[in-house]
């Protein structure tokens, strides 16, 4: 992993205004991506992690370019795509594919599995017989783990993992090279999780594809991330490798996330103390000053209200954005 | 968490669900649809051809529905009618549901400046009394079926427009429909190929609805003479010849009245029916 990375997102921001009163006036900002940093690989699986509403589904759009970023530069295999507008950034899609959490409200109900399929084929290349289109499009299907026989049915017939490998199916249709999974696995049961968490990470190696998967699960992140990052109200709280992650956190709230995820060792939860977090996610719109974790932060003291953390590198290259980072010896005695 | 993962059972199809929750609505349609048809070839008697020694015959064997005042079939003429009526129908839902269609699927699709000048377009041909004005201009220049069908053809665009254009809006955000843009498809493309087949059902209904509508301005405009020309038949051109006998033969009238009113009941009750068919499957 050298050279320059496939994804750069810097200093990234997209506020929504939300509108109120009868009057329609402004109410207000939501911060749902705010100041958001971090690069990404090639070939690499960065795995996303935070509560609902901190801005992950915002920050994927903003990624894929469906949503436009207000500030900062997004940056794809070298070039500023921040505000690249929509005609040109038509043949760059191909290469920046989403997968998107309800399997139920991305696939068009009133087409075929064939038609879904055949028309992101289309958009790669036009000029492909009939026949060869049916070939690519069973093609596709198998490469999904579905028979072909799925090309005559409609959403509807499928069950929700079936949905999501269509899904899956379209997206890989067109080529890409990175793909961006926004919770790609919350919407089904839990026994076809892990069939379709394997199915990417299955595609991942063979294609060589680049992954930025989103989870408010640390459990599921687990399974198929290099690096893990922790969102927060719409900042990035906490960058680190997976397996130092997953040892030690940084951020009290990563490791609050952490101590919230049932473990495989029946005896893990002796030597290890539940956090619950107290009260609720503060409002976007009006994140908390100082410290944005502060309001829910075990370890808060009197400069966390005040001043507000910056992402900084700790010792091993870890980054953590919290005045009093939770020292590695200690995370599990605390 | 929503618990999606069971398939889910097929729909039935809209045509299986009316003819299970509203039988009535599909006879009548269907009888409508096969005298519309059918009509010039199922017709026992010349629509046309007089014989005035066998005017206001009450129904009989050889003529079931009775003859009018000037010896003509009643059957014959209703069945004709029936198709005069099913091109009002036509022409009615075709100008409005291809323009109505349209406006409100790039107003709603595209949204920003392009819906707010096309919903005030919509709005004012809404307000405008287009029927009237246009019943006077075809009235001065030429009693012409198509040219009065497609006035109030006209008037029907905001019925479709509306509810396009509404379909359109709540679609926009839909995840496949970013799905398509995330794909790289033309906003165009998407609106053609990804929104459009969604609003095929609502457009039924209003279809169902505006073209009810139809067959009464068509008869409404006949009777006034300013339709259908004699001697050929209509439902309105009818109505008006049996309402001066209505003392000697009042079934005539009746008759007429009866089968105009059962049509555009069948397709009332078939809009109906559509609605909550739509609303069930939506969900
Ligand atoms: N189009 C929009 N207009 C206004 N507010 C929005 C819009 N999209 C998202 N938001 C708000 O931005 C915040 C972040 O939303 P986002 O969907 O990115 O969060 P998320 O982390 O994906 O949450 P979830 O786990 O629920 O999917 C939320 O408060 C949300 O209400
Ligand atoms: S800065 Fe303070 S409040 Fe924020 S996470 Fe660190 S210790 Fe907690
Ligand atoms: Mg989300």
């Amino acid at each position: 992993m050298s050279g320059t990375p496939l994804v750069r997102v810097a200093a990234l921001r997209k506020y929504f205004a939300v509108k109120g009163g009868w009057l329609g006036g402004r109410r207000g900002q939501v911060h749902a991506v705010d100041d958001v940093s971090f690069d990404v690989a090639s070939g690499e699986t960065l795995g996303l992690v935070g509560e609902s509403g901190c801005g992950k589904s915002t920050l994927a759009r903003c990624i894929v370019r469906l949503v436009e970023p207000d500030q900062g530069k997004l940056e794809f295999d070298g070039e500023d795509i921040t505000h690249r507008p929509t005609r040109s950034l038509r043949p760059l899609r191909r290469q920046i594919q989403l997968i998107f959490q309800d399997p139920f409200a991305s696939l068009n109900p009133r087409k075929r599995i064939s038609q879904i399929l055949g028309a992101a084929l289309d958009l790669r290349d036009a000029s492909v017989s009939r026949g060869d289109r049916q070939a690519e499009i069973a093609r596709l299907l198998e490469r999904v783990g579905l028979a072909p026989q799925f090309m005559d049915r409609r959403p509807r017939e499928l069950s929700g993992g079936q949905r999501q490998r269509v899904g899956i199916a379209r997206a890989l249709a067109v080529g890409p090279r990175l793909i961006v999974a926004d919770e790609p696995v919350s919407a089904l049961d839990v026994s076809v999780q892990a069939d379709i968490l394997n199915l990417l990470k299955d595609l991942q190696a063979e294609l060589g594809l680049t992954v930025i998967f989103i989870s408010h699960d640390l459990g599921v992140i687990r399974h198929v991330s290099d690096r893990v990052g922790v969102m927060y109200l719409g900042r990035l709280v906490e960058l680190a490798p997976a397996d130092q992650f997953y040892a030690a956190p940084l951020h009290p709230y990563s490791e609050a996330l952490l101590s919230a995820i049932p473990m495989p060792d029946p005896d893990a939860h002796l030597t290890r103390k539940e956090i619950v977090l107290e009260g609720d996610i503060p409002s976007p719109l009006a994140p908390p000053k100082g410290c944005r974790f502060h309001t829910r932060c075990p370890y808060a003291q009197a400069l966390c209200a005040g001043s507000e953390p910056k992402l900084s590198t700790q010792a091993g290259g870890r980054l953590v954005a919290c005045h009093f980072p939770l020292a590695k010896q200690e995370s599990t005695g605390r | 968490m929503t618990e999606i993962s069971t398939p889910v059972r097929p729909q039935s199809g809209a045509v299986s669900y009316i003819l299970r929750r509203s039988p009535v609505a599909a006879l009548l349609v269907a009888l409508f649809l096969i005298a519309a048809l059918l009509g010039p070839w199922l017709a026992p008697h010349s629509m046309t051809d007089t014989n005035l020694g066998h005017a206001l015959q009450p129904p009989n064997a050889t003529y079931w529905l009775g003859t009018d005042a000037l010896g003509r079939d009643v059957l014959s003429r209703l069945l004709g009618s029936a198709g005069i009526a099913a091109q009002a129908f036509l022409i009615v839902v075709l100008t409005g549901g291809v323009l109505g269609t349209l406006f409100g699927l790039v107003a709603g699709g595209i949204g920003g400046l392009t819906d707010l000048v096309l919903s005030r377009v919509i709005e004012i041909l809404q307000g405008f009394p287009t029927v009237l004005v246009a019943i006077v201009i075809v009235a001065l220049l030429s009693p012409s079926l198509t040219n009065a069908m497609i006035a109030v053809g006209l008037a029907a665009v905001p019925d479709f427009a509306r509810v396009a254009r509404g379909v359109a809006i709540q679609l926009r955000e839909r995840e496949f429909i970013q799905a398509a843009r995330g794909l790289g498809m033309s906003e165009m493309r998407i609106l053609a190929s990804e929104v459009l087949p969604n609003m095929v059902g609502p457009l039924i209904i209003i279809a169902s609805f505006d073209g009810a509508q139809a067959i009464m301005w068509e008869a409404a405009l006949s009777f006034l003479g300013l339709g259908v020309q004699p001697p050929y038949p209509s439902f309105g051109s009818m109505l008006r010849e049996a309402q001066n006998f209505l003392a000697i033969q009042p079934s005539l009238a009746i008759t007429v009245g009866l089968t105009v009113s059962a049509i555009i009941l069948g397709l009332n009750l078939l809009g109906d029916g559509l609605s909550d068919y739509y609303d069930r499957s939506d969900k």
